[in-house]
């Protein structure tokens, strides 16, 4: 049995590697020695899942987990990632990959508390977490004046995650090689300055609609974490040209995400262009690029595999004729 | 020009195979054994394999050595695992002792499979693995790891 458990490398689902514990008790003492099989906790989908997470991590067998999954669990807050720092620290030295993604009520208060019980993190995706409501003021409000509240929209939301919860990450985790903070509306330009200043050898990076950050923002990225592999800029309109030419600094990037870039020019894409290894780029949306600029990717970017021009009504089929020229292995959509 | 060298397996109960080397040398403990064994190294014992399965396990070097990249391979494999799981038990015992990866991958795999969604009691049976809990220990051990289980 234990041969065929450690060869296999038991892709089984948590549920039956478990199940298996309670077979009996030699298969027991088997499984509970065998590291691989405890590097991995999944709640992703589980309700209660900050209590399940306290019950795995006081079990022995888990006390070099490596990766955590709490995608779109419910049921897991800042207490309980207080508690997690609190009595299972030691459980979570050597924690590499966690995704709290879609975690709704994970503030910087918990990233703190989690950043600080592992050190050796380096994957963290944190994508979607949203804002709440303040319910009282907006109920103040809405009693008078129904319009003042899309204007004053930003001030009385307030974000979970900020400038403040990336501190603690970086203050904490000094191996971050992947962060995935999609949809985390409050951070800013100050995140990406710490992020650039810690994080060197960054390799994925995905800002999704982080919309406070500006031009200056991502440069520090783009300057300071040099081997960049994977950018996502998904519905970030408010870059200009001045920081796309930048991207040329980027030469090990492989997968650019630019869809919804409204200020991107043909100028933007000459330096892009430069960037001999991307193998994924999404222009949709981009409505300012024309035929110039895609040829210039044709030529510059031979590796290419996916380009999406969807959206863009100034490029024709001349840009595909160089794209099909040069680049033998695009398959586009346009 | 070239003979077809061929050498001998032998199994636990006595029984002999005789295989083409290129087949033999597809399980690298055998490769490891020639290579290190000089010159009688015509007969080789596979102390760990009875018969059966060393025959079975024959079938598969042969299949996959003279026809690598044929297009029922895949097939092959997929009707090979269709025996009971005790055969199965057995041929990814002699995999892992002969060393043959492939095999090793193929029947871990499939018997792997077998434990996917069963119940505790269920993984007993298929496996015929006597429990040896106490009540009380199985309990514990339920509790203990009721986390997991989506209520």
């Amino acid at each position: 049995m234990k041969i065929i458990i450690t060869s296999s490398r038991l892709r089984l689902p948590q549920r039956d590697i478990i199940s298996l514990l309670l077979v009996s008790s030699p298969l027991n003492r088997t499984l509970v020695t065998l590291p691989s099989l405890w590097l991995v906790l999944d709640f992703h989908e589980m309700n209660n899942a900050g209590d399940r997470l306290i019950a795995a991590l006081s079990l022995p067998r888990y006390h070099n987990v490596k990766q955590i999954i709490l995608e779109f669990a419910q049921g897991i807050e800042d207490k309980h990632l207080s508690i997690i720092r609190s009595q299972f620290s030691g459980s979570l030295k050597n924690l590499e990959h966690l995704n709290l993604n879609r975690c709704q009520k994970i503030s910087d208060n918990g990233i703190e508390d989690i950043t600080k019980a592992s050190p050796s993190l380096k994957i963290f995706s944190i994508y979607w977490n949203v804002r709440y409501f303040n319910f009282h003021l907006i109920s103040f409000i809405f009693l008078y004046i129904c319009i003042y509240l899309v204007i004053l929209s930003d001030n009385i939301f307030f974000f979970r995650v900020t400038d403040v919860g990336i501190s603690h990450l970086v203050n904490n985790c000094k191996h971050i090689v992947d962060l995935y903070l999609s949809g985390c509306k409050g951070i800013s330009d100050k995140s990406l300055q710490m992020i650039s200043e810690s994080y060197p050898h960054l390799e994925s990076l995905d800002i999704t609609r982080c919309v406070k950050i500006t031009d200056g923002g991502l440069q520090h990225v783009i300057v300071k974490c040099t081997g960049l592999k994977n950018l996502n800029l998904y519905a970030l309109s408010s870059f200009t040209d001045g920081v796309y030419k930048k991207l040329s600094l980027l030469t090990e990037l492989r997968f650019l995400d630019l869809c919804g870039a409204q200020n991107l020019s043909d100028e933007g894409l000459f330096s892009i262009a430069k960037c001999k290894n991307i193998r994924t780029l999404n222009l949709t949306w981009c409505v300012r690029v024309t035929d110039a600029g895609v040829i210039a990717i044709a030529q510059g970017c031979t590796n290419l595999e996916f380009l999406s021009l969807f959206g863009i009504v100034g490029v024709t089929d001349k840009c595909l004729e160089a794209l099909s020229k040069f680049c033998s292995n695009t398959r586009h959509l346009m | 020009m070239t003979s077809s060298k061929t050498i001998v397996l032998r199994s636990s109960d006595g029984a002999t195979f005789e295989v083409d080397e290129a087949v033999a040398l597809h399980s690298l403990m055998i490769k490891h054994r020639i290579e290190t064994g000089g010159a009688d190294s015509t007969t080789i014992d596979v102390p760990e394999v009875t018969g059966n399965t060393l025959s079975k396990v024959i079938e598969y070097c042969k299949k996959h050595v003279e026809a690598p990249n044929s297009d029922d391979l895949k097939s092959f494999d997929t009707d090979f695992v269709k025996v009971d799981q005790a055969v199965l038990c057995h041929l990814a015992k002699a995999s892992y002792y002969m060393n043959i990866k492939g095999l090793l991958d193929l029947s871990s795999k499939t018997i792997a499979d077998m434990f996917k969604g069963k119940t505790v009691e269920q993984i007993r049976e298929t496996f015929h693995i006597k429990n040896d809990f106490t009540p009380e220990e199985e309990e514990e051990l339920r509790k203990e790891n009721s986390w997991n289980l989506f209520v």
